[in-house]
């Protein structure tokens, strides 16, 4: 059994000048939109705070099976179990990126599904957005783009959504997702499409270009 | 929100005191404490129509119009019928006249009569102010509460929690079937629709064993209405109008509508239990064998391949220029390595879909199987 240090340990990173600040209210003003859109579950564990990336800061996923260049000047948003990478530059509800690793078995857990090694890219987004819809009861959940691509070389979908929350604001999650031996993973970005969603989509390309399953 | 139904509560008539509507104008009478339900039930409405959760067809509103002005004609103008934008059997009204039917629930109807027996049921909810009524109970309050602050919260969920399963008590979901049920037959619709409603639903969730709250599933227990629908139903011997072919042209669209929603959101079960039936399959359109084979595929169970394939067949002996079939055999012959198939297919796809969603997924299988056949 994992102690609670190794459960809420973090990745391997290479961090330059990484400083971690708390930020009670603010975490705890983020759980609703987490809750509605993160597609893997998030720890237990209480958040353990934010870090800032001064630098671009390559950065290990806790499950060592994948690894990112994170942006300068954006934060991270550290969850103690680290299942998933969060990052945002002005905060959360304004522009959100994640990173996250599944294993085949728990891909797709609300929807009771699994993946698999074979499984095709358009087969993932189907199960992706059917996940995203059952998570946050997205019956408005709208598909503007789904198309293939690659992440890391893998053969991977690029899906484009968006929906209305409950205040009729218009947000846009983008995801780019793919299989291998290992698991499932998962890139999104969330931004409310009004001023902010195009002003970041670069930042998520370049995240997303970054990937390097290992 | 909560603490303002609890004051409403705390000054309110007695329940057992107050009239129900008599008609359209009647409602202006109201008091403080049911205008604050009122206020509250007007921001539901809002929140609701600005999270674009109303799947806002004209016909189907129109539709529904038609038959809740059939069944009480003197509230004409006065309550609002609207499709809730959800694949859960489910409905719920509001204390001001705004019906909400799932649109889930409208697509498992059979016809016109049972649809009525919905509707009716709920408008009596409003007709005799169960929702004033309820809110001297510290769970209907509450529940009434949480769709009032649904501006901060997770809407459907509220919603669903509240549509005719925690709000009212067991008398006055009692009242509003006798209501219903009478409004019904002096419409002219057949009764002993009415008692299929339930059976249906019964059965439905039954055969999915499904947790997922759906109409008229709580109080008083789901049995006991079952008999009293009956025993109603027993003193009209003669029957009534059925309303199929209206149901079926008027909500076309919606039925449709409603399998593509159920397949995104993982519900094939829903879809192989509707449409599993064949005469019940050939009430939707022509392309619903394509939709069952869907189905079949994302189930995955043993021997599904096989069904989702002969569904396939005959989606596309019925309907040759739907697309979709020939994107589906592809792949699956494609997973079968029969790339000469594989490729048949996917080059009449991209002929007959030329600005499909997927097109750059499915020339990628056609590239692929043609690289296979060199």
């Amino acid at each position: 059994m994992r102690t609670p240090e190794q459960r809420c340990g973090r990745g391997t990173e290479t961090p330059i000048r990484a400083r971690a600040s708390q930020g009670a209210s603010l975490r705890a003003s983020v759980r609703v939109p987490l809750a509605l859109i993160l597609t893997f579950a998030l720890s237990a564990c209480a958040p353990i705070g934010w870090q800032r990336y001064e630098q671009a800061t390559e950065v290990e996923h806790a499950s060592k099976n994948f690894k990112v260049t994170l942006p300068a000047n954006w934060v991270r948003y550290n969850q103690a179990q680290r299942d998933v990478i969060i990052i945002t530059r002005d905060g959360l509800r304004v522009q959100q990126i994640m990173a996250a690793y599944a294993p085949h078995d728990k891909a797709f857990d609300k929807i009771k599904k699994i993946s698999a090694e074979t499984m095709l890219p358009a087969e993932l987004a189907e199960l992706q957005i059917a996940e995203m819809k059952a998570l946050g009861n997205l019956s408005n959940l709208e598909v503007l783009e789904n198309t293939p691509t690659q992440l890391g070389g893998l053969p991977a979908f690029h899906v484009l959504t968006q929906f209305k929350n409950n205040d009729g604001l218009v947000l846009k999650i983008e995801m780019v997702g793919a299989v291998n031996a290992k698991g499932y993973y998962l890139m999104q970005y969330q931004a409310p499409d009004l001023h902010f969603f195009l002003r970041d989509r670069a930042a998520f390309q370049n995240i997303a270009a970054s990937f390097i399953p290992q | 929100m909560s603490v303002c139904v609890s004051a409403a509560a705390q000054n309110r008539p007695e329940p057992q005191k107050l009239t129900p509507f008599a008609e359209a104008a009647a409602v202006n009478q109201i008091d403080e404490y049911e205008q604050r339900l009122w206020t509250q039930a007007k921001e539901a409405d809002q929140a609701i129509d600005k999270a674009d959760l109303l799947l806002r067809q004209q016909e189907t509103d129109a539709y529904l119009q038609s038959i809740a002005d059939k069944l009480y004609p003197e509230f004409t103008g006065r309550i609002a019928l609207h499709v809730f934008r959800a694949p859960q059997a489910n409905a719920f009204c509001l204390p001001n006249g705004s019906i909400y039917i799932n649109q889930g629930l409208i697509a498992r109807m059979e016809n016109e009569a049972q649809l009525a027996s919905v509707i009716g049921h709920e408008i009596a909810h409003f007709t005799h102010r169960h929702s004033y009524a309820n809110t001297n109970t510290v769970k209907s309050a509450a529940a009434f509460a949480s769709v009032a602050g649904l501006l901060g919260g997770g809407i459907i969920s509220d919603l669903l929690a509240i549509s005719s399963i925690t709000g009212y008590s067991r008398e006055l979901e009692r009242e509003a079937d006798a209501v219903g049920f009478q409004r019904m037959v002096k419409a002219g619709y057949d009764p002993r629709e009415a008692t299929k409603v339930f059976t249906l639903l019964r059965d439905e969730a039954k055969a999915l064993d499904s947790k997922e709250p759906f109409l008229f599933a709580s109080h008083p227990k789901l049995q006991e209405r079952i008999d009293n629908f009956a025993r109603l139903a027993a003193k009209y011997a003669g029957g009534g109008d059925a309303g199929v072919e209206r149901f079926d042209a008027a909500t076309l669209a919606l039925r449709n509508a409603s399998l593509e929603m159920d397949l995104s959101m993982n519900r094939q079960a829903v879809v192989i239990q509707v449409l599993e039936n064949a005469e019940r399959r050939n009430r939707f359109s022509r392309e619903a064998d394509y939709f069952l084979g869907e189905a079949y595929r994302l189930r995955g169970k043993d021997g599904d391949e096989k069904l989702a394939r002969a569904a396939y067949e005959r989606a596309l002996a019925k309907v040759p220029e739907f697309a979709p079939s020939y994107r589906a055999l592809g792949i699956l012959a494609m997973k079968n390595k029969e790339f000469g198939s594989a490729a048949q297919h996917f080059e009449k796809y991209l002929a007959l879909a030329p600005t499909a969603k997927d097109r750059a997924y499915v020339e990628q299988y056609y590239a692929m199987v043609k690289d296979k056949l060199k």
